[in-house]
């Protein structure tokens, strides 16, 4: 049936909502394939289209229902193609704002194409950043109730510079530290926050 | 207007639904993605006739009734008779096996079949059942919901979702852990597998 492939993308991006699976470059590719095998056929069609044209008894009528039903398959195929990229690049999106680097599990399931559209992003942010020296856009927005909070090391981070000296975090260690200090460390999993 | 790359409007759109063809249309139904065995004989054989009844998905029976090539009809689903059993009680259908984006395919087939009457419906029975998923929804055993959650169609799913979350947000509140700083939301998946 035609647009089976579309579907079977639409499919994949509702299913990952929540998360970012491996780039489906097959799939994405075979549905470019198929619509510029469309494409073509419209073209072919739009020809035979003019030279019946004249012809008295042409069957102009089936020749619309075919240009109306590949037609309606390429911007379907077009639609969910880019509804699955651009779910894709809001997760990246949000990876950034809430971590601010590709963490090294995610780098893998990109297309290189992704991984371009990432630093650019980067790059974009940080120069709408640089002016304000003194404000993180990017930390939480929640008012904080404790200066000092306690963490538990998740995975060993070696040295870490905080505004007052140095801190060494092996694994399963337990700290009181100022929460602006790590509080990117936490989001990015290395760090718990637990009740001190 | 809908937006373009919602995937929700999208699965809509496949939903299928039976129409007429006016037209004698070849090319229906082939040609699907493995063009290279029916790159030779696209266009050729395989015309449907016109007067003949099939089901299409949404995106292109509209697509085809737009240029007047085909005639739309109610599917099952929304049908006279689907329309009575709601009115009765909608409570105990299921949404999710008669039409998973029940919502907001009806809006569609209401505006393009001219049925105002059915936009009434649709209004009057997502009402109904709101209030029976807001009250799931901050039930403490999630486990046996799930056999409800099943049933839900997918724009009540996301409802039953945020309501959930909005729960749990108020159970933290009250043991004081809302100011507790997270992992982020988007590496949970990556973590916890």
């Amino acid at each position: 049936m035609l647009g089976d492939s579309a579907y079977k993308l639409a499919l994949e991006t509702k299913r990952t909502q929540a998360h970012l699976p491996m780039y489906n470059e097959a799939l994405v590719h075979h549905l470019c394939r198929e619509t510029r095998h469309i494409m073509g056929e419209l073209e072919t069609l739009l020809q035979s289209l003019e030279t019946i044209r004249d012809e008295p008894d042409a069957d102009t009528r089936s020749v619309a229902a075919q240009l109306a039903v590949k037609h309606a398959t390429v911007k379907r195929n077009k639609r969910c193609l880019l509804a699955y990229q651009a779910q894709r690049l809001r997760f990246l999106q949000n990876v950034f704002w809430q971590v601010g680097g590709v963490p090294e599990e995610i780098k893998p399931q990109l297309s290189p194409a992704e991984l371009d559209f990432f630093s650019g992003y980067a790059l974009a942010v940080n120069t709408y950043k640089a002016p304000f020296i003194d404000l993180d856009l990017t930390v939480s927005d929640l008012p904080p109730k404790d200066l000092y909070i306690e963490v538990r090391v998740l995975q060993d981070c070696g040295e870490v510079q905080l505004e007052n000296g140095s801190l060494l975090l092996s694994k399963n260690s337990q700290h009181h530290v100022k929460r602006t200090d790590v509080d990117h460390l936490v989001s990015r999993g290395l760090l718990q926050h637990i009740d001190g | 207007m809908e937006d373009y790359y919602d995937i929700e409007a999208i699965l809509a759109d496949q939903q299928r639904i039976p129409c007429v063809l006016l037209v004698d249309t070849p090319g229906l139904g082939m040609g699907d993605g493995d063009h290279h065995s029916a790159a030779g004989s696209n266009g050729g054989g395989n015309v449907i006739p016109a007067q003949t009844k099939l089901e299409l998905p949404y995106w292109l029976a509209e697509a085809m009734a737009a240029n007047d090539l085909c005639e739309l009809q109610m599917p099952k689903p929304f049908g006279s008779r689907m329309r009575r059993t709601l009115q009765a009680s909608c409570y105990n259908v299921n949404f999710h096996s008669l039409c998973p984006y029940f919502y907001q395919f009806g809006l569609k087939l209401a505006a393009a079949l001219d049925e105002p009457q059915l936009n009434e419906l649709l209004a009057d029975v997502y009402r109904q059942r709101l209030a029976l998923i807001l009250d799931a929804a901050q039930r403490a055993d999630s486990q046996n919901m799930a056999e409800f959650v099943i049933q839900l169609d997918e724009s009540e799913r996301q409802v039953y979702k945020v309501a959930k979350r909005g729960t749990h947000a108020v159970r933290e509140w009250q043991r004081g852990q809302l100011n507790r700083l997270q992992m982020a939301e988007v590496l949970k998946p990556f973590r916890e597998r």
